[in-house]
């Protein structure tokens, strides 16, 4: 099978016996690996209504057939499982050097099942799986629970859970080389929920292909005039901080719980601001790009912040004060909490504070208890213990329903959709609730020549985004190199035992998508769900480029059904025979 | 003379110079087989930086007893007939990048394959005083 | 006249990689796209650009004193 390993390792936590067996070689095939090919996984093994932090649940660490070797951003590793914040499938994308790592052991992929009866850690040493006891790492943060494992076992590379993983919190993610995160949908809780505190591996194998040489002469040309161009290197130049600038001129900043679109301190967290206190630029593996930024701020330091915590935990908590975003980001990262989540809970609970509904103890600007949010939340200490749920469940709680900013009980990412139509529908219709790496529209729209304010021509463009994105995560390449899929098709074609065309990549693509939207339809999915917050439909933005702005529903309705059309699905959602018969599905 | 030479503030941590050097000097994708040894990670105290690379020393080339290490016009080559797998010149090699093999071993011949894939020029192939 | 101009990101180089620059404006009516042609910035290159914060067109008019700010294109977030 060339470039991939052809194995796949399965282990049972309950019974604690790991296993081996062949990659199967026709999914690898229709789905390739990363996303696709783990969707694929849970979707032939979940049995449907499967309680997400039961031991029915399995977590899925999948390569791709690129993992491991020197194409260029070929580092990330997909981990997906049900999620437990929206009960959808879930997939997620970690960088860092877990992927290549687990492929070097001599595996395509890890499938976790089961639960252990006591907190454990595995450590996959090539051919050798041990189940280790984490007593002595349970209730520590993941910073912490690396550096031990580091102290025991060396030169490994782990994921690890912090207390909100433990703590089986809805935004729990899992960590890895400290800072960087299978970041949404609880994907920290399933961890917890099978008393599986962190995996570590170490390989020593490689990666066989014919013509080496040539092939890697090959891609360093590509590497030069495909990767390394302008299109690509505002990572290495800025990293994703450089997005404040361009969200706030164009009305897209989510401020203050969404209640703005623009931020009167936005210079105090954007790029320039950032970069005044960057130590280094940090790469995940063969990746030449470089997006993280290393930075230290006063007494606290982190790899980061993204924009995505900039504008969450920075403009949407009416937080300018960039040591506090730093520092509450080196938090999330330790105990584990998805950032964009965690940054919309507390901007949630700021605004019920304020407006009067239930009195969180805190208020937007507030440094002070900003900072102690993640260790409450984590812990479900004090305020934290209802903050823990997420957006959803507060407002079931409490009320504030209209601006409780989700969608299928997923936190929404930091791209205003009043300003941005077509990100309003990319988040309706994201497979895992509101996500912006299913398809990040705003790209070519707000921030490029389409007009945000229209709902004409955006079901198109969404989902070809998305198609291009589910391929783009399966092969895996980081999406963060804006490669066709011509070139995709060019790289793997030098990689598989097979020539690779563009339009077999594109199919993939859409089988990929269609195939999750085929789990979440088989939970109970539907129209009704792909339903973006009241407060994106009635409240009009009141400042900047988006003053004035709404997502009026009806051209939210026109966007879902001719999006609903062009996909093939029937007018609520549910694909069509027709489309799971051209698809194979 | 020319060598390579690390710039540990250029460097990104990426490792395709280990790939580079494992796919032109060993025909597989093996970071653990190349000639050089980049360290880009965190311990308690932050980011750590670390590189090392063969700068020329020659302490291989004398430690060798049956000169299957030889140094001509700035570049080594290894003699693998000649060789007893002793292992002595992965001892005194002072910056550890020679790699064992099952036969033999493997040291760098500046064949530059790290410095043409480094994306930062943090391997370089410049003078340097000997 | 004169206008201030922001390459950012990967577009400083066209800049001398400074940032920002001033520009003199030549006459009256040079409009903003003149100038980025005369930098030899690639119109694929650009997301979009600002003209004193806001989102503007190339083909803006300038008249003197404009903050202009040329975006890179990103991908992702």
């Amino acid at each position: 099978m060339m470039a991939y390993t052809g194995k796949v390792l399965r282990i049972d936590l309950t019974t604690g016996k790991a296993s081996t067996e062949p990659l199967n070689k026709e999914w690898a095939k229709e789905y390739l690996g990363g996303k696709g090919l783990s969707i694929k996984y849970l979707y032939e093994e979940l049995k449907p209504g499967v309680d997400p932090l039961s031991a029915d649940n399995k977590l899925i660490l999948m390569t791709g057939p690129m993992t491991g070797t020197i194409v260029p951003n070929s580092g990330k590793l997909a981990i997906a499982a049900k999620s437990p914040a929206t009960g959808t499938i879930l997939d997620c994308s970690i960088g860092g050097h877990f992927a290549n790592e687990l492929k070097y052991a001599g595996y395509d992929a890890v499938i976790i099942e089961g639960k252990a009866k006591a907190p454990v850690y595995l450590f996959i040493d090539d051919d050798i799986v041990e189940m280790r006891s984490a007593a002595d790492l349970w209730g520590k943060g993941a910073h912490e629970t690396e550096h031990l494992i580091a102290d025991a076992l060396g030169d490994v590379i782990t994921l690890a859970i912090g207390q909100a993983g433990e703590n089986l919190l809805p935004m729990a993610c899992i960590s890895s080389e400290l800072y960087r995160q299978a970041g949404r949908g609880g994907i920290g809780a399933v961890m917890g929920s099978k008393n599986l505190k962190a995996v570590a591996v170490w390989g020593s194998g490689g990666i066989e292909i014919p013509n080496i040489r040539k092939v890697s002469a090959a891609l360093n040309k590509i590497k030069r005039e495909d990767t390394m161009t302008d299109d690509n290197m505002w990572a290495y130049s800025d990293g994703t901080p450089m997005i404040v600038d361009l969200s706030q001129s164009t009305g897209i900043l989510p401020t203050r719980n969404f209640q703005e679109g623009t931020f009167d301190q936005y210079k105090n967290i954007n790029s320039d601001a950032v970069k005044g206190t960057l130590k280094a630029k940090k790469a995940c593996y063969a990746c030449p790009l470089a997006c993280s930024n290393y930075v230290k701020k006063g007494k606290t330091e982190v790899e980061g912040p993204e924009y995505e915590t900039l504008a969450l935990c920075g403009s949407n908590c009416g937080i300018g004060d960039l040591e506090a975003v730093i520092e509450f980001n080196r938090l999330c990262d330790d105990y584990c909490l998805d950032t964009i989540s965690a940054g919309n809970v507390v901007a949630f609970a700021m605004e019920l504070t304020e407006k009067g509904i239930h009195d969180f103890g805190i208020r937007f600007g507030d440094v002070d208890n900003f900072l102690k949010m993640p260790g409450l939340i984590s812990t479900r200490e004090g305020t934290g213990a209802d903050l823990a749920e997420g957006v959803r469940a507060i407002a079931k709680k409490y009320g504030g329903n209209d601006f409780a900013m989700q969608v299928k009980g997923l936190e929404i990412p930091g791209y205003e959709p009043r300003g941005s139509w077509s990100m309003g529908l990319a988040y309706g219709t994201a497979d895992r609730g509101a996500c912006h790496m299913r398809a990040w529209p705003a790209a070519v729209e707000a921030f490029g020549d389409i007009d945000p304010f229209t709902s004409e021509g955006k079901a198109e463009l969404v989902i070809g985004m998305q198609d291009d994105n589910a391929v783009k995560f399966s092969a895996i390449f980081c999406d963060f190199w804006a490669l066709s899929t011509e070139r995709m098709a060019e790289i793997l074609s030098m990689l598989l035992d097979r020539e690779v065309t563009a339009a077999e990549l594109t199919k993939i693509g859409e089988r990929v998508y269609n195939l999750a939207r085929l789990f979440n339809e088989r939970e109970g999915f539907e129209r009704k769900d792909d339903y973006l917050p009241e407060r994106i439909y009635s409240d009009k933005l009141t400042t900047g480029a988006t003053e004035g702005k709404l997502l009026p529903r009806e051209e939210y309705d026109k966007m879902l059904a001719e999006y609903y059309q062009l996909r093939g699905w029937d007018e609520n959602g549910i694909i069509t025979d027709m489309k799971k018969k051209e698809l194979n599905l | 003379m020319k060598a390579l030479v690390f710039h540990e503030k250029k460097c990104i941590g990426c490792k395709l110079c280990h790939l580079a050097c494992s796919a032109q000097n060993e025909e597989i994708f093996n970071p653990r087989l190349a000639r050089l040894v980049i360290t880009s990670c965190y311990d308690r105290d932050g980011l750590i930086v670390e590189g090392q690379v063969c700068d020329l020393c020659m302490s291989c080339v004398e430690a060798c007893p049956v000169d299957a290490i030889i140094e001509k016009n700035g570049r080594l080559s290894f003699l693998e007939d000649l060789c007893t797998d002793c292992g002595l010149c992965v001892d005194v090699c002072p910056n550890q990048v020679i790699v064992k093999k099952d036969r033999g071993i493997g040291v760098c011949v500046q064949c530059r394959s790290c410095a043409n894939w480094c994306p930062t020029e943090a391997l370089t192939f410049e003078e340097v005083n000997k | 006249m004169q206008i201030t101009l922001h390459l950012k990101g990967p577009l400083k180089k066209y800049g001398d990689n400074i940032e920002p620059l001033t520009i003199e404006l030549e006459h009256t009516q040079v409009k903003l796209r003149e100038i980025i042609e005369q930098l030899e910035i690639p119109a694929s290159s650009i997301s979009f650009i600002q003209i004193n914060g806001e989102k503007s067109d190339p083909d803006t008019v300038l008249t003197g004193g404009e903050v202009v700010v040329v975006n890179p294109r990103v991908a992702g977030g």
